[in-house]
């Protein structure tokens, strides 16, 4: 029923392991294409070497590189019409506030529900995957 | 005024002899000159005689001062040529004594005549200026007993013209009855001439008013020196007394209020600002006595105090508040601070401000000062520990955030996936049993951070309880090594075991969790590869167990928060968990009686180690 190469696809940027898998198999069972990145430093690399996903989600907190640097090096190496959205997931009690400092496009704030996943993604992406 | 005899004389009245004595002074003086001038000017007796008489009877004061001169004079003019028979010196002598007898009853008469001019014109010029003065005017007729008062006399001593006797007692009768007896015998001795008529008294109304007078007279005397008559003035002074009398009450009133004062109170005057006044909470202040006070000097170098402002920075002499306030009329408060000649400081509050005089002209300056030490320390603490409060507060509220924040991570795995599993369910897919070991992962996560912040609260409120066993702590060592060796197969966990088991009364589960924390703080804060070094050290006394990593190593800064609750020695984004374990493990090794400690420097790596006693009774305790 869907196309592999119409399907969008979705860049997750997360450290923590589980949440970074359900998040892969929620989103996989909805159609979506998931690539994953376990800090903000592989997000970066992924999207150098790789195409544009249509969205990003991204985790505030990790190691190497966190959600706020990797926000300014996405603003500054790649120009605002080819930037994908950004919804950032965070688990800091002002978690507006965060996502405003990092100039995201949206913000989940953890613990969130799938049912809260799919507003955002149909927000940003519309109603379908594909 | 016709009461009063002031008589111009011409001469005053000698005493007989002093008459006589002037007749032979002016015959000599006549004779004398008559002779000098003999070669050129031969006066004749008929000159000379009515001279010598003329002037004697002016001078000599009397009769008998004529008579002396014609006397002798008629004796000369025998020595004239020409004149050395009998008729010319009986001419001499009958004109001597028409001349003096016509000298004397000329004068009476001048003085019958000028006197009344005089009198009239000294009277009304006297009236005047008593009036104006506020003076009375009195005359008393010694022989006779008149006394004469002016209208201000009578008002004085409260008394009406009509009820005024003239006699000296109606004065002794306004006496107020305290000084009576002393006024009398000043009177008394005026009298007699012991002293003069001058002095104050007291003067009691019929009406019960008291005044205040001051009293001066002169005593004259006739010829023998016999008082005749007294002349005197009375000066209505009770306004001047009243006045004095307020100012020193105003004036004892002051010192009083000065000197009870518990503020330190000190006075220089203008222009050098001498010291004028140093009360005693001044010198208590300052805590000194008199001796350490310089007092008529020149304010530069008042007194041997040592005065600072509240940074102790020395404030030289000229610049003292007191020093401006003489010198420029500045008026100012701040706190100083006084050190004691025995170095203690004293902290006051103070405030200075010059006296001025009504023209505005600087009198004196005046400084005021109170010990506020106590308070001045008070306050210091209070907001010492109002910041140590706030520090507090802050590290609470950033705990309270990033305990949310791990908590929240946890939850949403767990979360996420209990929803994924869900919808397997209600979709009819075969349940991904991962699904559920990752959930039971989570949940184990998340109940070990509860454990973390019961045991914070617990040992917060100081209700951690201890369960100890005899525990071979180089057996607990080995175990937690071997454990995190295989948990980290990259990293070399070097343990060198001594021979000997150690056996200690301690907790062997709390122990162990110090042991865990210390060696996965290690192996969290080095880079990967690097070795971990443990140590195990027996004394006599204690034990010390020490971990050594090859990290980045711990500024001051960081070593010191190290082990307080809701800090991290080195503050991170990056890093995840609670940063409790340090002050969980420190709260743990308190409680078995032991110390823990840290030695590191930046890029040198850390060691953590902790002691324990080795003595069974200090660790039964607690238990």
């Amino acid at each position: 029923m869907i196309t592999k190469n119409t399907q969008k696809t979705i860049l997750v940027i997360e450290d923590e392991a589980d949440i970074l898998f359900s998040l892969k198999t929620y989103l996989e069972s909805e159609g979506y294409q998931v690539v994953t990145a376990e800090n903000g430093e592989g997000g970066i690399n992924f999207l150098q070497k790789n195409p544009m996903p249509h969205l990003i989600l991204l985790d505030m907190k990790m190691p190497v590189m966190n959600g706020w640097e990797f926000s300014e090096h996405y603003r500054k190496n790649f120009s605002q019409s080819l930037r994908a959205p950004v919804i950032v997931m965070t688990a800091a009690a002002d978690a507006e506030a965060r996502a405003r400092e990092a100039q995201a496009n949206g913000w989940l704030g953890k613990p969130f529900s799938l049912e809260e996943i799919t507003a955002q993604l149909q927000k940003f992406l519309g109603t379908h995957p594909g | 005024m016709d009461q009063f005899n002031f008589i111009p004389q011409l001469a005053r009245a000698r005493h007989p002899l002093s008459q006589i004595l002037w007749g032979v002074v002016i015959s000599g003086m006549i004779i004398t000159l008559q002779s000098l001038l003999w070669s050129w000017f031969i006066a004749t007796p008929y000159v000379l005689m009515p001279l010598g008489v003329i002037l004697t009877s002016f001078f000599g004061g009397g009769l008998g001062a004529g008579f002396t001169t014609t006397v002798i004079l008629s004796f000369y003019g025998l020595t004239f040529p020409g004149t050395n028979d009998w008729v010319s010196p009986v001419i001499f002598f009958l004109t001597g004594v028409f001349g003096t007898v016509l000298v004397d009853l000329a004068q009476k008469k001048i003085r019958e005549l000028t006197g009344k001019e005089v009198r009239a014109e000294e009277a009304e010029r006297l009236t005047f200026a008593a009036a104006s003065a506020n003076i009375g005017i009195w005359e008393w007729d010694i022989q006779n007993d008149t006394l004469t008062w002016d209208d201000q006399m009578l008002e004085f001593y409260g008394i009406d013209r009509s009820t005024f006797t003239g006699k000296v007692d109606t004065w002794k009768k306004g006496l107020h009855p305290e000084d009576a007896e002393y006024s009398n015998q000043v009177l008394l001795d005026a009298v007699s001439g012991k002293t003069s008529f001058k002095l104050e008294f007291r003067v009691l109304h019929p009406n019960g008013n008291i005044r205040m007078i001051r009293a001066n007279a002169y005593v004259m005397r006739d010829e023998k020196g016999t008082a005749i008559k007294m002349f005197g003035l009375n000066q209505d002074i009770t306004k001047e007394k009243n006045t004095l009398r307020e100012i020193r009450d105003l004036k004892a009133y002051f010192e009083a209020a000065l000197v009870q004062s518990p503020a330190g109170i000190v006075i220089g005057d203008a222009p050098n600002g001498l010291l004028r006044f140093v009360n005693p909470a001044a010198l208590n202040i300052a805590g000194g006595d008199q001796s350490t006070l310089v007092t008529n000097v020149d304010i530069n170098r008042y007194a041997r105090w040592r005065i600072t402002d509240i940074n102790s920075i020395p404030i030289p002499n000229e610049e003292l508040p007191l020093a401006k306030a003489v010198r420029a009329g500045h008026t100012s408060s701040e706190n100083l601070i006084f050190i004691r000649p025995n170095g203690e400081k004293r902290v006051v509050f103070s405030q200075t401000a010059p006296v001025r005089r009504e023209d505005g002209s600087i009198l004196s300056g005046i400084s005021v000062f109170v010990d506020i030490t106590e308070q001045h320390k008070l306050m210091e603490e209070l907001s010492a520990a109002r910041e140590a409060a706030e520090v507090a507060m802050r590290a609470k509220a950033k705990f309270l955030d990033i305990a949310a924040h791990e908590l929240r991570t946890p939850v949403t795995a767990a979360s996420l996936l209990t929803q994924l599993t869900q919808r397997q369910l209600e979709k009819g897919e075969a349940l991904d049993k991962t699904l559920l070991q990752r959930m039971r992962v989570q949940l184990d996560r998340l109940s070990r951070l509860v454990v973390d912040l019961l045991e914070v609260s617990k040992l917060d409120r100081g209700v951690l309880e201890l369960r100890y066993e005899c525990t071979d702590l180089r057996g607990l060592i080995a175990d937690c090594s071997s454990t995190f060796q295989i948990q980290f197969p990259d990293r070399k966990i070097n343990f060198t075991p001594p021979q000997e088991p150690l056996e200690l009364m301690i907790d062997p589960i709390r122990i162990f969790e110090v042991l865990s924390n210390l060696l996965d703080n290690a192996i969290k804060y080095s880079p990967e590869g690097s070795p971990i070094d443990l140590e195990l050290q027996v004394g006599p006394e204690f034990v010390r167990y020490s971990v050594r990593d090859y990290g980045p190593g711990l500024t001051e800064e960081g070593q010191r928060k190290l082990f307080s609750a809701f800090e991290r020695g080195n503050v991170n984004e990056k890093t995840s968990g609670l940063g409790l374990g340090l002050f969980i493990c420190r709260g743990i090794i308190a409680l078995h009686n032991g110390s823990i400690g840290v030695h590191s420097s930046p890029e040198k790596g850390s060691t953590f180690y902790f002691d324990l006693p080795r003595k069974k009774e200090l660790q039964k305790t607690g238990s």
